[in-house]
Formats: structure tokens, C-alpha cells, sequence
């Protein structure tokens, strides 16, 4: 029942992250049908637990009515000089061993065993009888690989029941967090190195050109069509909460392409040690498939003089693109030189998603 | 100025940050855990160990290689794939062929080789270099850990064939053929008694079958689930409080490059399906070697799959394990770097 219980605590929580909606605070909702398939199989799973234990109940009473009657034959056929009486020995072995069984782990099956046995015991000779009870044991051991046996599992067994409960509870009780900058600190990209970019998927071809042996020509050009053909034509590029990610990589990717051309963008500021001035990253934390792979993606800004930005500071920021050297990184970056920006509040939902 | 904040604040709201990644990797995770163990259960109630025992070769380095191909037909992930590799071992597949399938299961299948070949810009080099180098890795681990471990390292080892070889009690007066009529899985014994059967009873018998498939996939789910649980929790732990940033510095010669990005897929315990796009993120800094390192060690060991492992085998052999999948991506990971740096 215990195990039905936490089945449920599962469903629930699922249930519960879609229907408050936070289900892409955890994940990239192009995978929610990840969840759907979740709560249909655990929900599957639930009534085969419920049906378990109803039949397992149900066993029980009849193992009871059926033992109180065969005492009573027992009884009665306990008159010496019967030819049965050994098998009758066996038998009752069987039981002794049976409970047994029962005693270390509810046995489901018992039943449907001992009926069978008995089965074997009225036609068959004894002889033959200890094999095939064997095979039956382990039969009997394979349904019940998930606990082992002896007394110390029972602490063993609630301990994971505590462990299983432990998700449930934090998905359901504890808030959502989002991630700002100080996970950026948390995950430790300090800016001397590339990290920030590390995580950027963009980064890398600007920052080291030579990339190509990872592309083979053909796939090169592909590639570079496809993306560019989306945003090179516009003289102005607006990235949206849809293309954020697309678009950061074509502007990374083909920084040449798009000098001097006028790029805004939203995200949250974020003042590494090394940047100076008022040179700041605006970011935004970005889901490849959860939370667990996201990472920042956005670029340097060179704000007007005297601007003031706190991190997680919101902003949109609208400037022209250009490069630097930048010399924390001792190499050229693109850079966007804000001509306006205003701050905004942070959206409700503060991540982008990759889409294929 | 921040610190009396960051005294009471900064940790709540680590924790809570901790969280949620701690929660995307586990609703990334069960559906394919639950996957798992659903396939494990029907191995258990429809695979017999004499189909396997026929088709498996007998050669162990024909059984490794057979093992190390069927991934391609079971799109699993390192978590589900524990619990599928667990039953097929109690189905009596030999202990090289099982351990080629669990490495490569979670890298050499469709779905994990268009996510590589997309995040690489829509090369193929890269995914064959992948496929290539996990094969090569997961063959020579499989071998060596076969010859090392004659004896099955499972915690619970129920194949009926050769503890009753092995059993020095084994029942006198069994003759060779009612040995094997009582190996014979339940399902094959139903086969032959199917056609005097009438229709109702035949599907009823199916619909058993499949209430036993969930049976044991609920047994599986809650004897994998705490190492999920667990190993999740540790991973996002790792991934809030150690910055990562500092491994990378470490990285200038191709060896502590290759050891630095296996220590990453270690420590990240990303999905085989999203690693490759974080992978490709690490271009900048990395060449292919160490990528390749990356690519290849991350699916088949991380600290999920660890704990699982050692829910699973015993101490000695996940250990062995491990350290040998370490040494060989690592030999992989310098040789590709040889040859297509």
C-alpha cells in the first residue's frame, strides 16, 4: 500500500508542477509530452499496485478459511495406517515453508502456488512434487526482486520509501526558484575565462574561428544558409522570447555578417569582476532540455556613461552591434553599443528555449 | 555591505535553486526510467532463457559484439537501461554481452545520434566518431570484465541454469530432461499449451502476463528509484556548488584536457540526449579529443548511473567498471585526437 501511496505522490506532483503551470521553470516544454508519458505509466502502474494488494487481501482470508479447514481434515485423516500419510507430510512441509516465505515478504502469489501445489500433490508422487516446487520458489524469488529478504530490509525499505518521498515533497511544497545571476556565480563561470560563452553554444566560432573541421563543407554552407537566410535580410534585428536562441547563435556565428547593424534584445544584467565600466552582460538562462543542461547565453553591452545596473537588474537594450578586444578575455568579442535601454520587469518567464 | 544578506538569503535560495535542478533531472529521468523497467519486466515475462541461450553465441568475443549492437533497437537512456541489463543477465545472457549492451545502449541509438548530429552543426563526423569510439570502448570493457569476473557480480543472480550447475546439493535422481522442463520459462510452457486453449482463456492468459509485466516493472521502479533519487540530488548538488570553471583551467595538455571533460560528464550526469549540445558548447576551449571523452563517458557513467550500478552489482565490480571505462575513453579520447584534431 505504501508503494501505491507514493506512486500516487508522484502522479501528483507531476500533476500538480503542469496544472500550476511551472512545468517549463523545470523543463523545455517541448518535452512535456515526457511528463504526459510519465504520469500515464505511473497511473497504469497504480491500479496493477491497487489490484496487487486487493488480491493479495482477498488471499489472505481464503488462505485462513482454507487452513481452518484443512485442521480439521487433518484431524480426521490423522488415523495411522494411512497410505497418503507421507505425501501428507510433504504437504504440510510445504506450508510450513510457505509461510515462511510469507513472513519475510507478502507473498502475492502465495495462493496461486499453493493451489497449484496442491494441484501436484493430489496427482503427482511425491518424488516428482520437490523439483517442480523448487522452480516454483524461484519463480517466487523473481517477483520479488525489488525488496530482499531478512529483518534488516524492513529498515531498508522504509528508508526508500523516505528517499522516494523526499522529490514529492520538494516539487509540491518547496517555490520554484528561478535561476538569476547568482547561479551564474554558483556555476562558477568567473569571467577571465570563457565560461560565460562556455556554456553559449554561439560563442565558440567567433571566439575561435578556426572550427571548421568540426563542420564538413558542405555542412558549413548548409547550415549557414538556413540560419542566416532568417536573419540577415532584416536591417533590424528584434530577438523574441521564441528566437532569443537562434538568433544570439547566427549573431555569434556570423559576426561579419551583422557589424553595424541595429540588434535589441531583453535580459537580466549581469556585472562580471573583470568588466569594466559600464560594460555589462545582459543575459538570459536558456533550456536545452531542463534546467539541469540550461546555461547563459547573451552578450556584452557598452551602456552610456554613468548607467547603473544592479545584477538580475531587467532591461531591453536596443544598440548597434560591433566587436572589441576585450581584454579580460585578450579576444575580440562582439559587443553591442546601446544607443537606448530601458528597464522592464522581469518577465514571468524568464528562460528561452532551444527549439530544433 | 552583501554579506549579513548573503548570510541568511544566499543559502535558502541555493537550496531552492539546487532544487529545481534537482527536480528537472528527475522528471527528465523517470519517464525513462519507468520505460525501463516496463521493457525489464516484459524480458521477464516473454523472453525465455532458452530463445536467449539460442541465439546468444557461444564465443564470447561474437556474444560481446552482439551485445554491443542490439542498443540500436532499444532507445534507452543511462537510467533505464540499468534495471533492462539487470533482468537480461537473469535471463542468462552472458555478463560481456549484457555490459556491451549497457554501454552502448544510451549512446548508439537513433534518437541520441540526430540530437549529436544536430548540436555539431549538422555533421556527421562527430556522430561517427561518437558511435565508432563508445563500440571500440564498450568491446574491450566487456572482454576484460568477463575474464575478470567469471562469476556473475549481480547482487541478486536468480538465473536458474547455472546456479543449478553450480549448486553442489543439486537433487539426485533428476534426469537432464525434467531439469530442463522446469527451466523452461512460464511463457514457453503457455506457447505449447496455447492452441487447446480457447480463445477467452488464451487472452486472459495475455492480460495475466501483462499484470505481471507491471509487477515486476513497480518491483524494479522502487529498487532503482532511491539510486535515482539519490544520484540526481548529488549531480545538482555538484553542479550548484562546485564551479565548474575552475576544472577547465586545468585543461592544457590533451591527457588533463580528456580527464577534465570525463570528470565533467561525470559530475554533470546530463541526459545522453542533451549532452552533445553541451558538448558542442565547449568548442571554444576543447578539441575533439577531449569532446570526444565527453561524449563518450558521460552515458555510460556518471553519478546517477553509479549508484544504480552499485544498487545492482557488487562494490568490486562497479568499480572495476568504471575505472576501466575511464582508461579507455581516455586511450579513444587521445587517438581520435590523433587523428582528427
Amino acid at each position: 500500500m505504501k508503494r501505491f501511496v507514493i506512486m500516487l505522490g508522484f502522479i501528483m506532483m507531476f500533476v500538480y508542477i503542469r496544472v500550476e503551470g511551472n512545468l517549463n521553470m523545470y523543463i523545455n516544454t517541448r518535452y512535456s509530452y515526457l511528463s504526459v508519458m510519465t504520469i500515464s505509466i505511473l497511473s497504469l502502474l497504480c491500479v496493477v499496485e491497487f489490484i496487487r494488494v486487493f488480491r493479495e487481501e482477498r488471499a489472505e482470508e481464503k488462505r485462513k478459511e482454507a487452513k481452518a479447514a484443512e485442521r480439521e481434515v487433518g484431524e480426521v485423516l490423522g488415523a495411522p495406517g494411512l497410505p497418503d500419510s507421507k505425501e501428507l507430510h510433504n504437504r504440510s512441509g510445504i506450508h510450513a515453508e510457505l509461510d515462511n516465505h510469507r513472513a519475510h515478504h507478502h507473498g502475492h502469489e502465495d495462493h496461486a502456488y499453493r493451489e497449484r501445489e496442491d494441484r501436484i500433490a493430489q496427482h503427482d508422487h511425491a518424488h516428482d512434487h520437490d523439483p517442480i516446487h523448487h522452480s516454483h520458489g524461484h519463480d517466487h524469488d523473481h517477483g520479488h526482486d525489488g525488496h530482499s529478504h531478512g529483518n534488516t530490509t524492513r529498515l531498508q525499505r522504509a528508508f526508500t520509501y523516505l528517499i522516494l518521498c523526499f522529490p514529492i515533497y520538494t516539487g509540491i511544497f518547496l517555490p520554484v526558484q528561478t535561476l538569476d545571476s547568482s547561479f551564474v556565480k554558483a556555476k562558477g563561470f568567473s569571467f577571465p575565462n570563457l565560461d560565460t560563452s562556455a556554456n553559449n553554444p554561439g560563442n565558440h566560432q567567433f571566439l575561435r574561428p578556426d572550427t571548421s573541421i568540426f563542420y564538413g563543407k558542405d555542412g558549413y554552407d548548409k547550415l549557414k544558409k538556413k540560419e542566416l537566410t532568417e536573419f540577415a535580410g532584416k536591417s533590424e534585428i528584434h530577438l523574441t522570447d521564441e528566437d532569443y536562441l537562434k538568433g544570439m547563435e547566427v549573431l555569434y556565428n556570423f559576426p561579419g555578417e551583422f557589424m553595424g547593424k541595429t540588434v535589441s534584445f531583453d535580459g537580466f544584467a549581469y556585472k562580471g569582476e573583470q568588466v569594466e565600466g559600464n560594460h555589462y552582460f545582459v543575459f538570459r538562462f536558456g533550456f536545452i532540455h531542463c534546467a539541469a543542461d540550461s546555461g547563459v547565453f547573451g552578450m556584452l553591452v557598452d551602456f552610456p556613461k554613468g548607467t547603473v545596473l544592479k545584477d538580475d537588474d531587467w532591461v531591453h537594450v536596443t544598440g548597434t552591434l560591433s566587436s572589441e578586444l576585450y581584454q579580460p578575455f585578450k579576444q575580440t568579442l562582439p559587443v553591442l553599443e546601446a544607443t537606448s535601454w530601458s528597464r522592464m520587469d522581469a518577465p514571468k518567464n524568464p528562460y528561452v528555449y532551444r527549439s530544433f | 555591505m552583501l554579506i549579513p544578506i548573503d548570510w541568511q538569503v544566499a543559502p535558502v535560495k541555493a537550496f531552492y535553486q539546487l532544487n529545481t535542478i534537482f527536480l528537472s533531472m528527475i522528471m527528465e529521468a523517470i519517464p525513462f526510467v519507468l520505460v525501463g523497467v516496463l521493457i525489464s519486466g516484459i524480458i521477464q515475462s516473454f523472453i525465455s532463457e532458452r530463445w536467449i541461450a539460442r541465439i546468444m553465441p557461444k564465443n564470447r568475443i561474437l556474444s560481446t559484439l552482439l551485445g554491443a549492437s542490439i542498443g540500436v533497437f532499444f532507445p534507452s537512456c543511462e537510467c533505464g537501461i540499468v534495471p533492462i541489463t539487470k533482468r537480461l543477465l537473469n535471463k542468462g545472457v552472458p555478463l560481456q554481452a549484457g555490459i556491451g549492451f549497457m554501454l552502448t545502449g544510451p549512446i548508439i541509438n537513433p534518437i541520441v545520434l540526430f540530437a549529436t548530429y544536430i548540436a555539431f552543426g549538422n555533421d556527421w563526423k562527430m556522430v561517427f566518431i561518437r558511435c565508432g569510439m563508445a563500440f571500440v570502448v564498450a568491446v574491450c570493457v566487456s572482454i576484460i570484465l568477463s575474464l575478470l569476473f567469471p562469476e556473475m557480480p549481480l547482487k541478486e543472480y536468480t538465473f536458474q541454469g547455472s546456479r543449478r550447475a553450480s549448486s553442489a546439493e543439486s537433487e539426485a535422481g533428476i534426469s537432464a530432461e525434467s531439469e530442463t522442463a522446469c527451466t523452461i520459462d512460464p511463457a514457453v510452457q503457455e506457447e505449447a499449451k496455447a492452441p487447446k486453449l480457447p480463445a477467452g482463456v488464451k487472452a486472459r492468459r495475455i492480460l495475466d502476463q501483462l499484470y505481471q509485466v507491471c509487477l515486476h516493472g513497480i518491483d524494479e521502479f522502487f529498487s532503482v528509484g532511491k539510486y535515482l533519487v539519490i544520484g540526481a540530488f548529488i549531480a545538482a548538488s555538484m553542479q550548484t556548488f562546485i564551479p565548474t570553471s575552475y576544472l577547465m583551467k586545468l585543461g592544457n595538455t590533451p591527457l588533463m584536457a580528456s580527464l577534465i571533460m570525463i570528470a565533467l560528464a561525470f559530475i554533470m550526469s546530463l541526459c545522453s540526449e542533451a549532452d552533445a549540445f553541451i558538448a558542442s558548447s565547449f568548442r571554444s576551449t576543447f578539441s575533439v579529443g577531449p569532446l570526444s571523452a565527453f561524449l563518450v563517458f558521460g552515458p555510460m557513467i556518471d553519478i546517477k548511473n553509479t549508484l544504480m550500478l552499485l544498487g545492482t552489482f557488487h562494490k568490486r565490480f562497479v568499480f572495476a567498471l568504471i575505472g576501466f571505462v575511464t582508461i579507455f575513453t581516455l586511450i579513444g579520447s587521445l587517438v581520435v585526437g590523433r587523428l582528427f584534431g
